[in-house]
């Protein structure tokens, strides 16, 4: 039996979940049991190591020896995705058109990317025929559907071939930069808890950063030169600055959490983070922090809620024996969801590819925006953790001390803003971060919500 | 156990012809020259399919990239549509479909094989090749079309070359040629090729000097049936006068034969190269004009002119 490895399809730039992709595309009108086992006879003929059979992972991995085989034999250029496919994966965002003609890259997942480079089309998270999120390796044989399944139209697949290939050769170039660039921010560096240690470590320099991405784009467009379009929309307004400090190492650190310089930023930071309290959560016209909502735990209004206990978390002020237990409760169990403490940390713990691991101070600026970082984390997720209570319950019922663990228990880790990308050349310490901390001001609550909890619901 | 000859295995054994190098040029002419189809036309048992098989995968572009060639023959059914000659394509490529696939179904997974096939050079091209075309119905012809239409929207080129009898394909080519079917004729039509078996003595020649050649580091047929005689320096392509003779004056004259095919033509020279030239020698002139006479009567040429006429 002939199966077809589907390079009608192939793109430059293309993701090994769209080569998986093209691959049942152009099979479409055979069994997908049949193609399981004609795979593993061909598995069985190289002699590879045992099928591990029914697992998506495998068979996109065999579809791909096969067209390797095939590409190979007729001394073709090879297919390059840049990463290899994941189990469980699904696509993050993706293109409505591009889906349409069976292509996927892996530049769509990168936070921070918005638009589509080819079509310049929103990228989302979901299908727009269907309505369901992307489909994962192994959904993808049984979705029937005509953008993101496996029943493609001949007259989309027409229309691809519209679309100039130098378009598909830029996204496959961007990749390649992105592989390049990320090894120079490669380097881990660590804010560790005093407490727990290694246990609750943050890593800075987080990839799903949408600073992270927009910062990747930008070097793109910059060092690239590129005089079209091609994603220099991306980055209109996203302004970062750079500064370079000198540092130094240092033994392991002693936590001084009441030293004159932790307090001075400590106090700088939460003032300058109330300050824009405000603006972010003021959904109602009023003044955040008016609403009564001391009496007896009930929510009613989600902002002044959010902002009272936001307060006495980071401040530790309790009102009476009951809110003492209630807050000191919530407040572990918010720490260890979004890896906020109260530390302000002036070291960091640096993990290099190659060796051991280290310390250096760092300075007071990068310790601002750390802990400003953190608050606000924490600030954004005990907003959506007071929606949901009130989406669930009511704005009205009371909430008892039990729901707020079970509640929270069931809320994912938040994911940090990490408006910054580090480097460390030798002993400077290149900071690039965000001026503003927040991408666009416009949108300021929406997208921060995006960020922190895409995906959530 | 020895393996036998090729010569006694009928499907396996393959000489080159000068016509197999005139078809060769022929094909690569209308591949170089973007026609989009062409008609091969002969008459039974001339060799037409061997032929084309032969050198199927031989065919190249203008950069010397390889166009791969894919063969479908054509079967008699007693439904004619559309979705069969799609079947009988999926069939022929090896390409598994559901029983209940429908045209457009198969159609897909075609124009993905076919897709993948012209990958293999940069003009994009691949032909596929259709034996025992005077089977098929005008209406038929349409899935081809289908094919060639979104292959070309896809930027493949597909070629499709209808090979076919001449004289069984008469009533179909003529319903090709009404100006209702254009469409058809425009795309696949426009060119066409008589194939033909021996005809005169330099075709023949060519032919008996392929017994003569060495294929691929094994001894030739003439030195393999013939060693002694081979080392003295005999060849088979000597005796094309006399073969060429005795046919034009026995049988080619006689009987009115525009050529003569490649089945009757290598019936007889396995008699006469396996039977009667090891039995009887090659030094006597007359005694092989004989056996010549002889192997072509054994041939089956004669029987078969007869049932036709």
């Amino acid at each position: 039996m002939t199966l077809n490895v589907g390079l009608l399809l192939k793109h430059p730039g293309e993701s090994s979940y769209a080569k998986y992709r093209r691959f049942l595309i152009s099979n479409n009108n055979i069994s997908f049991s049949k193609i399981k086992s004609e795979l593993y006879e061909y598995l069985t003929s190289e002699q590879i190591a045992s099928p591990r059979h029914n697992n998506s992972l495998a068979l996109a991995d065999y579809a791909a020896q096969l067209e390797y085989r095939f590409i190979d034999t007729n001394s073709l250029e090879p297919t390059n995705p840049i990463k290899v496919l994941k189990n469980g994966y699904r696509p993050l965002k993706c293109c409505n058109t591009c889906a349409t003609l069976g292509f996927h890259g892996d530049l769509f997942d990168l936070p921070g990317l918005e638009v589509c480079p080819i079509h310049e089309e929103k990228l989302v998270e979901k299908c727009k025929l269907c309505g369901n999120a992307w489909p994962t390796a192994a959904q993808l044989p049984s979705r029937h559907c005509s953008v993101c399944g496996i029943n493609l139209k001949l007259q989309d697949i027409k229309k691809s071939l519209l679309i100039p290939t130098d378009i598909y050769q830029k996204v496959s170039e961007f990749q390649l930069f992105l592989q390049v660039e990320q090894e120079k921010f490669a380097d881990n560096f660590y804010i560790m808890d005093h407490q727990y240690g290694f246990k609750h470590s943050k890593l800075l320099n987080d990839r799903d950063s949408p600073f992270y991405g927009k910062f990747l784009i930008k070097n793109y467009v910059k060092n690239v030169k590129c005089k079209e379009s091609f994603l220099a929309y991306e980055i209109k307004d996203f302004s970062s600055m750079k500064k370079t400090y000198t540092i130094e190492r240092v033994d392991k650190p002693r936590y001084q959490t009441n030293s004159p310089l932790a307090k001075e930023i400590r106090s700088k930071v939460i003032h300058k983070t109330l300050s824009k309290f405000h603006r972010i959560f003021d959904k109602g016209g009023h003044i955040i922090g008016q609403c009564d909502t001391s009496s007896d735990s009930k929510i009613e209004c989600l902002s002044c809620e959010t902002f009272k206990t936001w307060t006495s978390v980071i401040i530790n002020k309790y009102k009476s024996d009951q809110d003492l237990i209630k807050y000191r409760e919530l407040r572990n169990l918010l720490i260890a969801k979004t890896l906020t403490s109260s530390h302000i940390h002036l070291s960091l713990y640096v993990d290099e590819y190659s060796g051991d691991g280290y310390y250096i101070n760092i300075p007071s600026k990068m310790s601002e925006k750390i802990y400003e970082d953190e608050l606000w984390t924490l600030a954004i997720y005990l907003y959506y953790f007071f929606r949901k209570v009130a989406a669930e319950r009511g704005k009205n019922s009371e909430i008892h001390l039990y729901d707020f663990h079970k509640i929270l228990s069931s809320l994912p880790k938040a994911k940090k803003l990490c408006p910054y990308v580090i480097r460390l050349i030798g002993n400077n310490l290149v900071l690039f971060s965000n001026k503003e901390l927040f991408i666009d001001e416009k949108n300021f609550y929406s997208d921060i919500e995006k960020l922190l909890f895409r995906g959530f619901e | 156990m020895d393996i036998p000859h090729p010569i006694f295995n009928t499907s396996e054994f393959f000489i080159q012809t000068p016509m197999i190098n005139e078809l060769k040029g022929k094909l690569h002419s209308w591949l170089w020259n973007g026609a989009t189809g062409g008609l091969i036309l002969g008459d039974y048992r001339i060799g037409k399919s061997r032929a084309v098989r032969h050198i199927s995968d031989q065919i190249v572009n203008r950069l010397n990239q390889p166009i791969i060639v894919k063969c479908m023959t054509v079967k008699p059914r007693d439904i004619n549509t559309i979705r069969s000659v799609f079947r009988n394509l999926c069939f022929a490529l090896e390409i598994e479909s559901k029983a209940r696939s429908t045209s457009d179904d198969m159609a897909n997974q075609l124009i993905h094989f076919f897709g993948d096939m012209a990958q293999l050079n940069d003009t994009r091209q691949v032909v596929l090749m259709v034996d025992e075309f005077q089977r098929l119905s005008i209406n038929q012809l349409h899935a081809f079309a289908e094919l060639y239409d979104n292959l070309s929207d896809l930027k493949v080129n597909l070629t499709v070359i209808f090979i076919g009898n001449f004289e069984a394909s008469r009533h179909l080519i003529e319903q090709i040629l009404r100006d209702e079917h254009e469409l058809i004729r425009g795309r696949f039509f426009t060119q066409s090729f008589n194939y033909h078996g021996i005809r005169g003595i330099e075709d023949l020649h060519g032919c008996l000097s392929a017994y003569d050649l060495e294929i691929n580091d094994t001894v030739s047929t003439t030195e393999a049936f013939l060693p002694i005689e081979y080392s003295h320096g005999f060849r088979l392509a000597a005796l094309s006068s006399d073969i060429w003779d005795i046919y034009d004056q026995n049988y080619r004259q006689t009987l009115n034969l525009k050529s003569w095919g490649m089945h009757y033509f290598t019936a007889m020279m396995k008699a006469l190269i396996t039977d009667y030239l090891p039995a009887y020698g090659c030094k006597n002139e007359d005694d092989i004009k004989a056996m010549i006479d002889e192997s072509i009567k054994v041939s089956g040429l004669i029987p078969c002119l007869v049932r036709a006429e």
